[in-house]
């Protein structure tokens, strides 16, 4: 510090004493240090302010006052005199002061101070203003002056219209004093509407504010900063330093301020936690307080819920209650730990709460709610041990009760029920079945009933709360129990018996069965017979017919005795029902009722008269069959015979060959009338047969002759006759026709039928070639023979019948014995009866024919057209042959 | 039945000397009844001869008389279609003589006089 000193030093010879002092300068350091002494001195009062400065130090009274002020020190009490030397003693205690404080005073005297010199007084005030208000200004390296001014440079800097660089014309446009306000207090004024143009308002502005805000007095004015050429650069210095104080001086402050704001704060904080730790340590006290008696509480409403409830309350105090206990605990440690640690720090003594709330207390007390806790806890558990014991028990009670109760629902109807009285046997014995398994059922289940009470027993011990229904249902249970047990030995027996009688029953409708079925087929059979149909054509049959039915009557004793038997049986069953109260089922072998065969059995009874009945009416038809058989028959034979002899007869005509065509041909008409002469008898054999197809009689053992073969018989008589009349005709026909005698004739014929070797008056070819041989025709043995015979045959047998009949044999054998032609003949005879003419004429045809002959000849003739012709000829040549179907060409 | 074509021919005025039976009226077949000795139709024609053609016509629908007009007026030159008949001549096998009954009449005859 002592370099210092030196600058210092330098400046104050600077100053020239003795009326070098601008008078400019003078007056306004005048009016500057007036101010700044003043703004020292109202701080011991307003009335300590000074108006003159060469006047008011005189005495040094309040000179000293300022030093006292500015430096905060107490200066040696001033002398309390009027005199001069009262005064220079004091302005020297000033003087003196201000040495002490390192500054040396040269040229400044006392006794100058005393006798009010201006000069001297303004210097002396600048020392002051320079020791205590400049030197200590440090900025950066630099100090008081310089460093004031650095101060001013380096809070100006951001001002851009603003230079300072000394303590005079830096000054003077007042920007630089409104750069330093705004610079440190924005909101005091608006800089940027500011400018240099205006000096006079800036220096103003500037120091309104600072007065109004900063508490600096106006020391200097306006305008005299404005119109001197160079302001006083001490009165600018002193003003500008009482802005850094103010500033700097505020920071200061502010320090200050904060440091004794954190020592009172850390203070109050610590009397805070005091209190907090007393007030949380009472709150916990008092909630332990209350909370033991709770938690030692063991009175208990013995109900589950109950205790359930309980348990919650518990967690819910372990949940929610206690947790912030539990944080207030914590709190209080903290907060007794932080104080401590805080009021050591701060080197003062350890806190001691009061008494009761010592934090050995508080956790006795904690200690002693946690052991009642774990306590409750525990006493808690065991009750609902115990509770959820007995509720267990006696929900296995309910449930026991419930599901035995369920079992027995219904067993009691079960049991009282009468139903095998109403069964088949097969049922019966099920029901039986179902009943020993029952049995065995309840049997297993008078465990559970024992266990039903075994519980109810141990429930009332326990002194359950709801013991009363308990043992009501127990008792219900137990009494059903006897109940059932009693039913069911009542149902066995019942069972057993029903038992015995439906097997007694059983064992009758087997027999009923075996019995009965046979008995009904027999009466099936019987009754079968009894109406039978039969078709019988003797009277032997129906006699065997009644025999068997007679057979049968004879057995009707033994059937009744049976169909007594078999309906004793059922009468005995019926009974026992009755007896046991027991319905009979059905016959479950048979199904067939009792009513069934005493209705069949009484069909059967009336059947048998009818059956009587009836083969009488059959014997009787029988035998009249037999009468009208023999009827037949007898006229059958007869007439059969007589047919035959006929046949024979009529067959045995001609073969001979000894009798003549015309004797043969009147035996045959002899026969034809004999035949017919005979018809009645056929008819009368007609009748017969007829009585007997309506009797149905299909066959008559006393004649070979149905009627049939009698018509038949008839039939080829009658045909027989007439063919062989027939044949005879023709024979005599051909015979006339051919001119043959009788005699050739037979042997022609005998011939014929030496070949015919069964008589059927027709040669096979066979038999026929045989003939022609016979006759000598020389048929060979190789291909041309049979080509020769083959073209006889189509000759003799032109319809390939297989066959030549002897008309055909004669033809044939005579057929070049005799002119054939027919259509000649016819036209021979025409000749002979027109006079041998070769046309006739109608006259004549009407003359010699019969009239409708004659007509036909005349209107089928065609005229004759020869050269002999007359009128009315007509040609019976061409007519003839036409005849014929034959014409000449 | 092997057929054969005839023809026949013949002096004018001269008959061909055949006679011809049969017709559908007459329901039987066409056919030659008799030849005449030395008429044009001998030689040609023979008795049996069946008749089913009458130069391009068949006969088997005529009338008698429709198939006689048919000859008449087919002029001196006729041509037939004919099935040969079977012949009638068995001079070659009959017997020369009067038919000889055989022995066994005789033996009858003595039969039936026992």
């Amino acid at each position: 510090m002592e370099p210092e000193y030196d600058g210092y030093m330098e400046e104050e010879e600077e100053w020239d004493r003795e009326g070098l002092l601008d008078p400019a300068w003078e007056k306004q350091q005048k009016k500057t240090f007036t101010a700044w002494c003043n703004s020292h001195l109202r701080k011991t009062g307003p009335q300590n302010q000074i108006e003159n400065i060469e006047e008011d130090f005189r005495n040094g009274l309040k000179l000293m006052l300022l030093l006292e002020v500015i430096s905060g020190e107490h200066l040696p009490k001033p002398d309390r005199g009027k005199m001069r030397f009262h005064k220079i003693a004091n302005v020297n205690k000033a003087l003196d002061y201000i040495a002490s404080k390192g500054v040396k005073l040269v040229s400044i005297g006392a006794e100058e101070i005393v006798d009010g010199n201006v000069k001297m007084t303004l210097g002396m005030i600048w020392t002051i203003i320079l020791r205590f208000a400049i030197q200590d200004i440090t900025v950066e390296e630099l100090t008081a002056k310089e460093g004031l001014l650095l101060w001013c440079q380096r809070k100006t800097a951001p001002y851009k219209n603003v230079n300072v660089q000394n303590f005079h014309l830096s000054w003077k446009d007042g920007l630089a004093f409104c750069a330093l306000i705004h610079r440190h207090r924005p909101e005091l004024l608006d800089y940027y509407k500011l400018s240099r143009d205006n000096p006079i308002e800036n220096l103003n502005t500037a120091f309104d504010i600072a007065e109004k805000y900063l508490d600096i007095p106006r020391m200097l004015d306006p305008e005299d900063m404005v119109n001197s050429a160079k302001p006083d650069e001490r009165s600018v210095m002193a003003y500008v330093s009482s802005y850094y104080h103010a500033f700097s001086g505020a920071q200061q402050a502010e320090t200050a301020a904060n440091r004794i704001c954190k020592v009172l704060k850390v203070n109050q904080e610590n009397e805070k936690l005091m209190e907090e730790y007393e007030r949380l340590a009472s709150d916990l006290l008092e909630w332990i307080r209350r909370t033991r008696p709770w938690l030692e509480n063991r009175t208990t409403d013995n109900t589950l819920p109950g205790t359930q409830r309980r348990l919650e309350e518990f967690r819910d105090y372990r949940r929610k209650q206690k947790p912030p206990k539990l944080e207030d605990k914590a709190k209080l440690e903290n907060s007794f730990n932080t104080l401590q640690t805080r009021l050591r720090l701060s080197n003062r003594p350890a806190y001691l709460p009061t008494e009761g709330k010592m934090v050995s207390d508080i956790a006795n007390a904690w200690k002693g709610l946690e052991t009642a806790e774990k306590g409750f806890e525990e006493w808690l558990l065991s009750e609902l041990q115990r509770l959820e014991r007995l509720d267990h028990l006696a929900q296995k009670f309910r449930h026991k009760c419930e599901i035995h109760e369920e079992w027995a629902a219904g067993k009691e109807e079960m049991l009282k029920s009468g139903d095998f009285k109403r069964c088949r046997l097969n049922e019966l014995k099920a029901m039986k079945k179902k009943h020993e398994a029952f049995e065995s059922d309840l049997a297993a289940h008078q465990d559970r009933v024992e266990q039903i009470a075994a519980i109810a027993q141990e429930l009332n011990s326990l002194d359950y709360h709801d013991v009363g229904t308990v043992n009501g249902r127990c008792q219900r249970i137990c009494d059903q129990w006897d109940v059932l047990g009693q039913l069911t030995i009542k149902r066995r027996e019942g069972l057993e018996e029903a038992e015995r009688i439906l097997e007694r029953i059983d064992q009758l409708h087997l027999e009923f069965a075996k019995r009965a079925a046979p008995f009904n087929n027999w009466m099936d059979g019987a009754k079968e017979d009894l109406r039978d149909m039969f078709i019988v054509h003797t009277t032997e049959e129906v006699e065997g017919l009644i025999d068997a039915h007679e057979q049968f009557k004879a057995t009707l004793g033994e059937a009744d005795k049976e169909y007594g038997n078999i309906v004793g049986l059922v009468q005995e069953i019926q009974r026992l029902g009755q007896q046991f109260g027991i319905t009979p089922p059905d016959n479950p072998y048979s199904t067939l009722h009792a009513q069934d065969i005493t209705n069949k059995w009484s069909e059967v009874k009336q059947l048998i008269p009818h059956r009587d009945a009836i083969l009488q009416q059959e014997m009787m038809r029988q035998q009249n069959n037999e009468r009208l058989r023999r009827q037949f028959a007898a006229k059958a034979n007869v007439v059969g015979q007589w047919i035959e002899n006929q046949l024979d007869a009529v067959a045995s005509i001609g073969v001979t060959g000894r009798s003549s065509l015309e004797e043969q041909l009147k035996k045959l008409q002899q026969f034809d009338k004999a035949v017919v002469a005979y018809k009645p008898n056929m008819e009368e054999l007609e009748r017969y047969n007829q009585e007997v197809q309506e009797a149905m009689i299909f066959e008559n053992r006393y004649t070979q002759y149905t009627m049939e073969t009698l018509r038949v018989g008839w039939e080829q008589l009658l045909t027989a006759i007439a063919r062989n009349i027939n044949e005879v005709e023709n024979q005599i026909l051909t015979r006339d026709s051919k001119g043959i005698s009788e005699a050739q004739m037979n042997e022609f014929r005998m011939s014929f039928n030496h070949f015919d070797k069964n008589h059927t008056k027709r040669l096979e070819p066979k038999e026929f070639k045989a003939c022609l041989i016979s006759l000598g025709y020389k048929i060979r043995d190789d291909k041309q023979g049979e080509a020769d015979f083959q073209r006889i045959m189509s000759i003799v047998d032109p319809n390939r019948t297989n066959h030549v009949t002897f008309d055909a044999f004669l033809d044939f054998m005579t057929r070049e014995t005799a002119d054939t032609d027919t259509a000649e003949q016819v036209m021979q005879s025409f000749k002979i009866l027109a006079g041998d003419k070769p046309f006739i004429t109608a006259q004549i045809l009407r003359q010699e024919l019969p009239p409708d002959q004659a007509e036909y000849c005349i209107q089928r003739m065609a005229p004759y057209s020869g050269r002999d012709a007359v009128p009315g000829a007509l040609d019976y040549m061409s007519f003839s042959t036409a005849l014929y179907g034959e014409s000449d060409l | 039945m092997a057929q054969t074509i005839v023809q026949l021919h013949r002096n004018p005025g001269t008959p061909w000397g055949f006679r011809l039976q049969g017709g559908r009226d007459f329901s039987s077949e066409l056919s030659v009844k008799k030849i005449q000795p030395g008429s044009p139709a001998e030689g040609h024609l023979r008795p049996g001869d069946r008749i089913i053609g009458i130069g391009n016509a068949v006969t088997q629908s005529l009338t008698h008389m429709q198939a006689n007009h048919l000859i008449a007026s087919a002029g001196n030159a006729v041509q037939f279609t004919i099935i040969r008949g079977p012949s009638t001549d068995f001079s070659h096998i009959k017997p020369s003589g009067p038919v000889k009954f055989s022995p066994w009449k005789y033996s009858q005859q003595q039969q039936n006089h026992h």
